[in-house]
């Protein structure tokens, strides 16, 4: 079962990202600032990240400059998944490296085609 | 040897003198020197005029330059502002789209889950679902409602209707308002007996003790209290909100006050708030002439305080 570690640093979309990824057949790990996230990654070494951008601490944009950045998790497919909606906001999510970018409000079973798409790769 | 003087004219107008000299004496001019004469002077008082509007003309050109450049300078510089407040209006309807989005999230979430999950979700979780829902369509809502109330004092929309009003008087009215959200938090009032009255607009201090109080509520602990006293000194009036909650770092006391901002703490994940009550707290009470601020220490509570003039050559009308 393909384990997933899902950031956001609001309760109930954390919530209701973890039950129906779960309901989908997915592991979830959770993380609610940037920082927890990166702990989470190098702890729980999931095989995929469904990252939200304006967080606590560390924002989602910095989390996916340091994993792209780093040799060690420049592998782990990202989905950025924010409330960002601008044009320039999605193409500063791909210059940094995430693999995809989703805004909120999402179709929760894109995500999922999204997800299965990218642990297929 | 005689001298012949030739009065110059523009239009009637004698613009000047030519002086004609002549070698020989003889009373009367001929016809050919007549003739001479006046088409000289005539001639030369065309090329004087000339002469001067030229110059007439470069004096105006140089003012109007002067002018053009001058209404530039004013031109670039309102265009420029204009588009300072351009970026700072794009900058909050991105914000604002933000913010809508969020609770949107959550909705859509829930509700589509709900849709395609019937069977495997359980009665008990059913119900939480729906109890987040009910919250963050409230939510979204209180957002809409902050949204205009920003959106019309900030385009100078609002009026201060000043009448009479009294402080505790309103304190109460909000503790009845917010007494069932209370539940185990003790609210308590404290004002002298000779507090003053203070000419106001009464729904929008009613509107910033109830954002102050509720915020006081929503960081209390269990059994927490949160106390309202007010005093006067001189020609003001000094009202504290005080609570037992965890507090407010002091590099957070004034970010609190600015639009969206919202602490980084566990109440706020549970319960977002808006980011919009304290500036239009603050707002609100400018237009009184007055001003907040907050003292805490990060494990002390908080103490929201402000004060407002009693501006009693303002007060006419009914008391509110």
């Amino acid at each position: 079962m393909a384990k997933i570690l899902v950031v956001d640093d609001e309760e109930h979309i954390l919530m209701i990202l973890k039950d129906s990824l779960e309901f989908s057949g997915f592991q979830i790990v959770t993380a609610t600032n940037g920082e927890e996230a990166l702990v989470m990654v190098e702890k729980e070494h999931p095989d995929l990240l469904v990252l939200d951008v304006g967080m606590p601490k560390l924002d989602g944009w910095e989390v996916c400059r340091r994993l792209k950045g780093d040799a060690k998790t420049q592998a782990l497919p990202s989905i950025i998944l924010t409330a960002y909606a601008q044009t320039s906001d999605k193409r500063k999510g791909m210059d940094l490296g995430a693999d995809r970018f989703i805004t909120k409000p999402c179709d929760l079973s894109s995500l999922v085609d999204e997800i299965n798409a990218l642990l297929k790769k | 040897m005689s001298i012949v003087l030739l009065p110059m004219r523009l239009k009637a107008r004698l613009v000047g003198f030519g002086v004609g000299v002549r070698n020989h004496r003889m009373v009367h001019l001929s016809d050919d020197e007549r003739l001479f004469f006046s088409m000289f002077a005539a001639q030369s008082s065309t090329a004087i005029e000339n002469a001067r509007l030229y110059e007439a003309l470069g004096q105006a050109n140089l003012t109007l330059e002067e002018k053009v450049h001058e209404r530039t300078h004013d031109l670039q510089e309102a265009n420029t502002r204009l588009r300072e407040l351009d970026q700072i209006k794009s900058n909050f309807i991105s914000m604002v789209s933000h913010e809508l989005r969020t609770p949107l999230t959550a909705i859509k979430g829930f509700i589509v889950t709900l849709f395609h999950y019937d069977k495997e979700i359980s009665e008990e979780k059913r119900h939480l679902y729906l109890g987040v829902l009910n919250e963050e369509t409230d939510r979204l809502t209180r957002l809409i409602t902050e949204l205009l109330d920003i959106s019309r004092i900030e385009s100078g929309r609002v009026d201060i209707q000043w009448s009479p009003v009294s402080v505790p008087t309103l304190v109460r009215r909000v503790f009845d308002t917010l007494a069932i959200k209370a539940d185990a938090v003790r609210l308590v009032q404290d004002f002298p007996a000779d507090f003053p009255d203070i000419a106001a607009d009464s729904d929008k201090i009613e509107q910033v003790l109830m954002n102050l109080i509720s915020n006081a509520l929503k960081y209390s602990p269990e059994g927490g209290l949160v106390r309202v006293s007010g005093f006067r000194q001189g020609d003001e009036i000094e009202i504290t909100v005080e609570d037992e909650g965890p507090g407010i770092p002091a590099s957070e006391q004034e970010k609190i006050f600015d639009k969206f901002y919202r602490q980084d703490n566990e109440t706020n994940r549970k319960n977002p708030g808006t980011g919009l009550g304290l500036p239009i707290c603050r707002t609100l009470i400018h237009l009184h002439g007055g001003k907040v601020w907050v003292r805490s220490e990060p494990g002390q509570g908080c103490h929201f305080i402000f004060r407002l003039p009693l501006n009693l050559d303002k007060s006419e009308g009914p008391r509110g």
